[in-house]
């Protein structure tokens, strides 16, 4: 770059003018500040392709990658940005096809700072799910969208994920197909979960779930706004509605 | 850096910087000089805060070697439709808070102040705005650059800023296949 040397008379190049400065060599942290006012998408067809200075920024700085929303993307197919991302990455979604994938997301130490993490379609299992949720210490929202699961599994995950992260102000677990393994099986183990005092938000699928345990449920969440339970019939959620109506709670099915 | 003489120019502008003791005067890497009031250069750029603060500014000219006339001129030229612009109590709000706010869209006129601006006039605009520690100026010009590069593929983005392709073929395939799912509707 050289300065313009101005014996040009008055009238300055416009906004059309060819440019003769090397763009490439924008220092980073302006190209930076340039891609933070960039959507994911724009930034990846777009500055990443242009050079290999560019794309020397946008792949070196994590703050680009910190808010991943893949839509219905595939997590295997996105790890790369993962891996730009590292652990400063604090929103997540996608769909998450396996359990290789889930544990690439939450890997290494310390894990991924993630506030959000909302898995659609997630074919994984207990474990893969248990152990990723016991990690993300910061975890805030959790939404997951489970294909199916049995009765049994279902109600253990959620004791789980409410044991490890008291301090979640959004909990949805959510299941396609509930299956029930064993019907008539007399000596079910009763539903608790600890007290939850940020929870705002709580989204679940019936799955045997008896009045008195979600009345349980809602008074161990003294926050709770919104509860939403897909598949409950009527006269349970009338039963619900009745016993908790002194709160200021929304139950829908 | 190539420093250009200002001889002229000089001389006329400094006459005036020692007549008004509210403006600092600032000279470029050719040796022009340009005067820009001194609470509005000290609130909107940390580095002119910093000189002003520690007495390094020069009444005959404070030596900006880095930044060149056109876009120093740039420079006050904002500073002094910022200060026009913003009413009396935004200026208790020193440049401390600077860096935590948040981005504000740019205003109709600092829309317009860089949409007039060449490609060149705005590289060097951005430069000086780094160099000079202004959050806003360098925010509202970035702004501008983003919005140059927003839709647009790489061989546009290429075309605007002239830049050359240094990737090979295979280079850029690879980089197509590591990322396939965000060119699926090209």
């Amino acid at each position: 770059m050289k300065p313009s040397s101005d014996h040009r008379p008055h009238k300055k190049p416009g906004p059309s003018a060819p440019t003769s400065r090397d763009w490439t060599t924008l220092p980073h942290d302006i190209l930076f500040a340039v891609c933070l006012k960039l959507e994911l998408r724009e930034i990846l067809r777009g500055a990443d392709r242009v050079c290999k200075g560019w794309r020397h920024v946008t792949v070196g700085e994590p703050a680009l990658w910190r808010h991943l929303d893949m839509g219905t993307m595939h997590l295997s197919q996105c790890r790369d940005l993962v891996s730009r991302g590292g652990v400063t990455c604090e929103f997540f979604t996608a769909r998450c096809d396996s359990d290789v994938s889930l544990r690439f997301l939450v890997r290494g130490h310390p894990a991924p700072c993630l506030k959000s993490l909302r898995l659609l379609d997630a074919n994984v299992s207990f474990e893969a799910l248990n152990e990723s949720v016991q990690k993300l210490a910061q975890l805030e929202e959790l939404d997951v969208e489970l294909p199916y699961c049995g009765y049994k599994w279902y109600k253990k995950l959620i004791q789980c994920i409410c044991e490890a992260r008291p301090q979640l102000r959004r909990l949805s677990v959510t299941v396609g197909l509930p299956v029930q393994l064993y019907p008539k099986n007399p000596d079910r183990e009763k539903f608790v979960i600890p007290v939850m005092c940020e929870l705002r938000s709580f989204e679940l699928t019936q799955c045997n779930f008896t009045v008195d345990e979600l009345v349980a449920t809602i008074d161990n969440c003294p926050l709770l706004e919104s509860l939403q339970i897909g598949g409950l019939d009527r006269d349970m959620l009338r039963q619900l509605r009745e016993r908790c109506e002194a709160k200021n709670l929304t139950i829908t099915s | 850096m190539e420093v250009d003489k200002g001889k002229g120019e000089a001389e006329e502008t400094r006459k005036v910087a020692e007549a008004d003791r509210d403006t600092v005067t600032l000279k470029s890497s050719d040796g022009k000089l340009f005067e820009v009031s001194k609470e509005a250069a000290a609130r909107l750029s940390t580095v002119l805060a910093g000189m002003i603060a520690g007495g390094s500014i020069d009444d005959n000219g404070t030596d900006l070697k880095q930044i060149g006339s056109e876009a120093l001129e740039n420079v006050v030229d904002y500073c002094n439709k910022h200060a026009n612009s913003i009413p009396s109590a935004a200026l208790i709000s020193s440049s401390i808070s600077f860096n935590t706010a948040p981005f504000k869209e740019p205003e109709e006129w600092e829309r317009k102040f860089v949409d007039r601006l060449s490609h060149d006039a705005l590289f060097d605009l951005v430069e000086a705005a780094n160099f000079l520690g202004m959050e806003r100026l360098l925010d509202v010009t970035c702004h501008k650059i983003s919005e140059m590069m927003k839709g647009k593929s790489p061989d546009q983005i290429r075309e605007v800023f002239n830049i050359k392709n240094d990737y090979t073929k295979e280079e850029l395939e690879e980089i197509r296949q590591e990322l396939a799912w965000a060119f699926y509707d090209d």
